[in-house]
């Protein structure tokens, strides 16, 4: 026969369970307990340093493998691993992660890709084992977050990543505005002369090739409107002569200037120097005296000089 | 002292058979097993529709409208329930009532929540491709948090049945096993029981939709 207990008696022991249990759940939301006691005053913000070795190396190999499901939106298994923050506050498992030995987020990453229990799971991009090592190496040492990359001299150096400056392409098309009528005109005039220095650039390159023998003072006139854009004249073994270096010096964009096997001579080479952006200039080596090459050096302008144009 | 019989045969089977899935779903979840939590899920659906059909065809103490009561009479007996002046004995008591339809909701959110849901590792609960990712997305975490509530609504049921055990002194575990109850008389009004040809009906129709919608 089942015995008899108050109603205050069994509810201060349903109380008791509930107050149990409810501490159970709670210890089981460490973010939760974290968030107490930092609001209590009790603990310092938990959160990796900026100049950490997790921040600079851990947490991009975590970013480009798991936060796809384990982050603010997704935490599966209540694993985050966005953060040096949520990853010490574990997952579902409640293991310590920032331990090494019988580390459950290892062992998960270790296992074979099509096993059952594998993270990343079958089908999704795999860390690779240097990046593995990398993880062990930094649990090895405790899982900090404040050890900076002087405190791992054995990991390997870390891969430079080159990064290209976003392509603002309507200035590019506002830019070439200007001039984009006037290069069309002479273009039509010197097929295959005149192009962009590049997709991304509205400067202006002359190629003289096809036109080499034909190339005189007064085709560079017919260039001038272009004078603003131009940042590369290749003119070798054409009929340019001194008379066209004033025309030269209007050109604020100039870079490289190719005059090997022209009538250029020595007497005004140097007034190119002028030239702010001007950074190469090749020419015969015939015209070049020690003087030309001495002014060129002091100004850093690099001085190519060819046998022949 | 009198043996009743309070519970049919069908209610006890969907009591205990829920109580068996919502288990085998918890463990088939926590343990990676998703298609063995599909199948509970999908038992479950037939287990809860078969109970909401059940609740208007089927024995008196299964019906809803010999349970719902005015809210407030829900209330006024829980008070007096707890300071042992009132002792419902037949069928579900007015709180208990509203317990069960509260569970029925929130196991109801579980199971269509579920059937929305997908786990990004290839599983899609049945009824997924209807709504978005990203709504799929939230319910799936809807359908885990709901899991908790589910579990704190467990727990109250869990304290009401032990109260009526270890204070009142009605045994209603035993009776929902048995069926029976022993009391001084007979009960003010007539017990109908339907027929268990009906219940297996009922549940082969539950059955099937839950089967339509797990292979579609």
């Amino acid at each position: 026969m089942t015995k008899t207990i108050s109603p205050k008696g069994y509810f201060l022991v349903v109380t008791g369970l509930s107050i149990v249990w409810l501490v159970l759940y709670i210890q089981a939301q460490p973010s939760w307990t974290q968030n107490i006691k930092e609001t209590l005053g009790l603990s310092a913000p938990l959160q990796a340093t900026d100049d950490s070795f997790y921040n600079s190396r851990i947490d991009p190999i975590f970013e480009k493998y798991c936060t796809a499901c384990h982050d603010g939106n997704k935490d599966k298994g209540q694993l985050r691993l966005d953060s040096y923050r949520h990853f010490t506050f574990s997952g579902r498992s409640e293991a310590d992660l920032r331990v090494a030995d019988n580390n459950l987020l290892l062992e998960r990453m270790r296992l074979p890709e099509t096993d059952r229990l594998a993270m990343p799971p079958f089908g999704r991009e795999r860390h690779t084992e240097s990046e593995l090592a990398l993880i062990e190496l930094w649990l090895s040492k405790g899982g900090s977050g404040e050890l900076t990359e002087d405190d791992f001299p054995e990991a390997p150096a870390k891969a430079k990543v080159i990064k290209f400056a976003d392509i603002d392409w309507q200035k590019i098309e506002k830019d070439r505005a200007a001039y984009a009528k006037t290069l069309k005109d002479i273009q039509q005039r010197y097929p295959h002369v005149l192009h962009y220095q590049a997709r991304t650039s509205n400067l202006v390159v002359i190629e003289s090739f096809s036109i080499t023998q034909q190339l005189t003072d007064k085709t560079v006139s017919e260039f001038m409107p272009l004078a603003p854009v131009l940042t590369e004249l290749h003119f070798a073994n054409s009929l340019v002569s001194d008379n066209s270096i004033d025309k030269f010096l209007t050109m604020p964009n100039l870079t490289v200037i190719n005059l090997s096997g022209t009538q250029i001579t020595s007497s005004r080479l140097v007034e190119l120097l002028d030239l702010e952006n001007l950074q190469t200039v090749i020419v015969s080596k015939s015209i070049l005296t020690d003087e030309i090459r001495a002014a060129f050096k002091q100004r850093d302008v690099r001085l190519v000089s060819v046998n022949k144009g | 002292m009198k043996k009743i019989k309070i519970w049919d045969s069908p209610t006890r089977l969907f009591h205990w058979a829920l109580v068996i899935n919502i288990i085998a779903a918890w463990y088939t979840i926590e343990n990676r097993l998703i298609e063995l939590h599909e199948i509970a899920g999908h038992t479950l659906i037939a287990l809860l529709v078969f109970r909401v059909c059940w609740g208007f065809v089927g024995s008196t103490t299964a019906r809803f409208s010999h349970f719902i009561t005015h809210p407030i009479s829900a209330l006024q007996y829980l008070v007096k329930s707890l300071k042992l002046k009132v002792h419902h004995k037949i069928g579900h008591n007015p709180a208990g009532g509203w317990m069960i339809v509260i569970m029925m909701l929130v196991i109801g959110f579980q199971l269509i929540s579920g059937l929305l849901a997908n786990n990004d590792l290839g599983f899609s609960g049945a009824l997924s491709d209807y709504v978005s990712k990203a709504t799929s997305d939230r319910l799936t975490q809807l359908h885990g948090l709901n899991f908790d509530l589910l579990v704190a609504i467990i727990w109250v049921h869990l304290v009401a049945v032990f109260f009526y055990v270890l204070v009142k002194r009605d045994n209603l575990v035993k009776a929902m096993i048995t069926g029976f109850k022993i009391l001084e008389r007979q009960p003010a009004f007539r017990l109908r029981f339907a027929s268990m040809y009906l219940a297996v009906s009922v549940f082969l129709l539950s059955a099937g939709l839950s089967a339509y919608l797990y292979y579609p």
